[in-house]
């Protein structure tokens, strides 16, 4: 299990999110969803360590982030930033430099895995050898979410993982992301998009963040200053309806 | 005054001298270039700031006072480790700190080496060796070390995405960074290993030259040069290394964070 307690974020003294706390369960599908400068994206760095928290705290497998080598907790707990993609070198290079991180080097890279993968997403075995130059943006998209995948993590934070793709791709990384979700009952994924019709069909679960009101500032009297108190919270919805 | 092997350079001849930039400047004037006023605040700067370092040196020369000589050469580091920051582009915290403690560590040690072990100066403070070699040192690791710094800021901030990608799929620091470490060393060493690829082809050493000028054996003054070079090359290296490895250990927290909040451009 992986969870957040009553986790804050402040950036110059005003609250991103705080009092947050929500859990992530064995093969959950869970949506982040708020609107544009809620935090979607700090949290979920933040859930990996990439950015720090300033109250609360995250739990996995019984154990505090702090306490976990984070590396090896980064291969279990897998955030997937925005445009991630790679500077030079072939997409075949990419993934075996991937591999040879210490924290990974137990794992081995499973060839029929990866023509699997291939299959998915429809490309042929020679975009394997395409070099970082010559791929457009939603191309480096789905290396990005494969390379991912193949590192077997158990939890995904995926960052509007389908922004730069057009609509037959979308459906091709869906599938991708699905077919990993069955490989093993332990996975789960968080995901975010400006779809919300993507986010009813893929996930069953909602994390919501409200975010601040941008006015609350300006207007020190108002009555948004109460929501500052509690401007995360976790609602229940009921999936693909 | 002493006998010399050279000929002493006279006011009047100084200042025929100075009439050799006056052909560009007015050059400068007639064509417009806008060069004039560069090249007399550039000219006017190189006399003053040297006619101050004449005196000094004659100064310390005479005394001989090791206190004197020492002091001398700890405001020259201080002085070369601030200039080398102040050429970066970007900064961090802390980061004046790491290029004085290592431009001055590393061009200690080198310049140390040299007089006491190599050329066995006797007394090792003699000032003849001691401040022309520490400041022949300082000046090419100050170049190392803005070069080196500025690439790795450079590295970090254009590369960030990548380097965070690296990251969340399990790089430790050290991994992420590597990269970025080897291009900044690359690009700090850079002059000094052109430098010594191209001389003697090319180029004519300054200090061989002075050494000739001054009446040294042209084989001497090679040899000079030889040693030079290769305290050059040691504290360059050293010095580039251990500001950008002090660089990497504050802009990677150990947990394996990239703290690229802590990067300010230059004001």
């Amino acid at each position: 299990m992986l969870t957040a307690h009553k986790l804050a974020r402040f950036i110059d003294g005003r609250p991103i999110w705080s009092d947050l706390s929500f859990s992530l369960r064995s093969g959950e599908r869970v949506a982040l969803r708020g609107p544009s400068g809620s935090g979607k994206t700090l949290l979920m760095r933040s859930m990996v360590g990439l950015d720090a928290i300033d109250q609360g705290e995250i739990r996995f497998r019984d154990r505090n982030l702090d306490q976990w080598d984070i590396p090896r907790y980064r291969r279990l707990v897998r955030y997937i930033p925005q445009d991630a993609a790679f500077l030079s070198g072939t997409v075949r290079q990419s993934i075996e430099q991937f591999f040879s991180f210490r924290a990974n080097r137990d794992l081995v890279l499973d060839t029929a895995e990866l023509e699997r993968n291939l299959d998915i997403l429809q490309l042929p075995g020679s975009f394997l050898d395409k070099t970082a130059g010559h791929l457009s943006g939603g191309e480096k998209q789905m290396v990005a979410i494969m390379r991912s995948l193949l590192l077997s993590p158990e939890v995904l934070l995926l960052d509007e993982p389908t922004s730069n793709l057009d609509e037959a791709m979308v459906s091709r990384v869906e599938a991708l992301v699905e077919a990993w979700m069955t490989g093993d009952a332990e996975r789960r994924f968080v995901w975010t998009s400006h779809d919300t019709r993507q986010l009813d069909r893929l996930t069953s679960r909602s994390i919501e963040l409200n975010g601040v009101p941008a006015t609350s500032e300006i207007r020190p009297d108002s009555s948004l200053d109460t929501t500052d108190r509690a401007i995360g919270r976790q609602s229940r919805t009921s999936g693909a309806s | 005054m002493e006998e010399t092997s050279y000929i002493v350079i006279g006011n009047w001849q100084l200042a025929l001298a100075a009439t050799l930039l006056l052909v560009n400047i007015a050059l400068s004037v007639v064509l417009r270039l806008g060069m004039g006023r560069d090249l007399i605040v550039g000219a006017v700067r190189m006399t003053v700031q040297l006619a101050l370092v004449g005196l000094v040196l004659e100064w310390i020369f005479q005394t001989r006072q090791p206190v004197l000589i020492v002091l001398m050469a700890l405001i020259m580091a201080g002085l070369a480790g601030v200039a080398a920051v102040q050429r970066t582009s970007r900064r961090f915290p802390g980061v004046y700190w790491n290029s004085l403690v290592m431009i001055s560590a590393s061009a200690f040690l080198v310049t140390g080496a040299a007089i006491t072990g190599i050329l066995q100066v006797d007394p090792w403070y003699d000032p003849q060796y001691l401040i022309p070699l520490l400041g022949m040192v300082l000046g090419n690791a100050l170049t190392g070390i803005s070069l080196g710094l500025d690439r790795l800021m450079e590295g970090c901030t254009r590369n960030r995405n990548w380097i965070e990608t690296m990251l969340s799929h399990g790089a430790s620091r050290w991994e992420a960074a590597h990269e970025e470490i080897r291009q900044a060393l690359r690009t700090g060493m850079i002059p000094t290993v052109n430098a010594m690829m191209i001389m003697g082809i090319v180029s004519l050493p300054g200090m061989m030259t002075g050494q000739i000028l001054a009446g040294a054996a042209p084989l001497d003054a090679v040899r000079y040069q030889m040693v030079i070079m290769f305290m050059i090359a040691a504290c360059t290296a050293l010095a580039t290394l251990g500001v950008v490895l002090l660089a990497y250990r504050m802009l990677f927290s150990p947990d394996h964070r990239l703290m690229s909040s802590l990067i300010r451009e230059k004001k």
